[in-house]
């Protein structure tokens, strides 16, 4: 039980220093990895499971919950990634004068490069612990000018990664 | 409220943008519950809260529209199906784990997953880096050297990564602070 409370805290301080999508995952990472709650792997399936999944990219950490401490702990995810952008409700009437201070501004603009940077990192990370060939280069490469280019929707190129996965490395 | 959020929200395959595109067309184009500008001033203030974007601007429109009975329902209408539907594909792939061919399946998506990621961070930074530019030569150095020493320190483990964001965003916050030339 303590160690669900730990781990929702972890969640929640990672969302309350984030900004959308993926930028929670840098954190989460660090503090779950060190104390071995969860293992590269489990980042790579919940990841993946978060962009085909419906709702938000946010989303992710349900499925890491889930892979790393059952139903509980997707429940848990759910609740720490839903909390911090509720401040967006008391914040509505003071918004005006706050989002025109060049401050604040700077602040989340700050956050935002810091969290880009970091989660490349967290992410290309993981993609080496799978070992990084030609093949992971091509996909790569092509996911980023399909998405791009918006020339095929992202869950079309996931499903056509796994079936170009599944011919190159799939044992026979 | 909540039935159209969950219709949004399952639709939504594909993360924030889809999820942006069907909410605008739903509220703001069909129903006009919202006008264009209220949309824009709620997409602004979920740019600046903590945490997913799509999730404060659902509780906005709720708010807006019905009071925080609304909120609830909307917010209840965009996470519940979307949860139920992330933890029972989670729980199918643990059933089919261990199956040959899943992990190479996993590998090719995660990829493509990185791919995705680079697109999305690149959309959301070159704003940011051409506002610095048009501020000052050293709030365009900043924003470019931010992600990449924030990219070095995180996969060095150098230190943990809240001081490495919340010192990125003190530092630019500093920088803004400056009138814009």
């Amino acid at each position: 039980m303590a160690g669900n409370l730990l781990f929702f805290l972890l969640l929640l301080k990672a969302s309350f220093l984030s900004s959308g999508g993926l930028s929670n995952l840098p954190s989460v990472h660090q503090d779950l990895i060190s104390r071995q709650w969860a293992h590269e792997g489990q980042f790579v399936e919940a990841l993946a499971i978060g962009q085909l999944a419906p709702g938000p990219t946010g989303l992710w950490v349900v499925a890491l919950g889930y892979l790393t401490r059952g139903t509980a702990g997707a429940l848990l995810a759910a609740a720490a990634i839903t909390i911090p952008p509720l401040l967006a409700l008391p914040m509505d009437r003071v918004y005006r004068r706050l989002a025109n201070h060049r401050a604040v501004e700077g602040f989340v603009f700050g956050l935002i490069l810091a969290a880009a940077g970091s989660v490349m990192a967290v992410l290309v990370g993981a993609l080496k612990s799978y070992g990084v060939d030609a093949v992971t280069v091509f996909i790569l490469a092509a996911s980023v000018v399909l998405v791009g280019h918006r020339v095929l929707p992202r869950g079309l190129v996931l499903l056509l990664s796994a079936a170009v996965g599944v011919a190159v490395w799939a044992p026979r | 409220m909540f039935l159209l959020w969950s219709k949004i929200g399952v639709k939504s395959v594909g993360g924030g943008q889809a999820v942006q595109f069907y909410a605008f067309e739903h509220m703001v184009t069909e129903l006009k519950w919202l006008t264009y500008d209220e949309w824009v001033q709620l997409w602004g203030l979920s740019q600046i809260v903590p945490g997913v974007n799509v999730i404060a601007v659902c509780a906005l429109t709720g708010l807006r529209v019905a009071g925080m009975a609304g909120s609830v329902a909307a917010l209840a209408g965009l996470m519940a199906p979307s949860v139920a539907a992330t933890i029972l594909i989670s729980a199918a792939y643990t059933q089919i784990a261990q199956l040959a061919g899943v992990h190479a399946a996993l590998r090719g998506m995660f990829a493509a997953v990185v791919g995705a990621a680079l697109v999305l961070n690149w959309r959301v930074g070159r704003p940011i880096v051409k506002a610095a530019r048009a501020r000052s030569r050293i709030a365009l150095t900043a924003s470019v050297a931010i992600p990449v020493v924030a990219g070095t320190v995180v996969a060095e483990q150098w230190v943990p990564v809240v001081y490495v964001l919340l010192g990125s965003a003190a530092l630019m916050s500093a920088l803004w602070i400056q009138k814009p030339r």
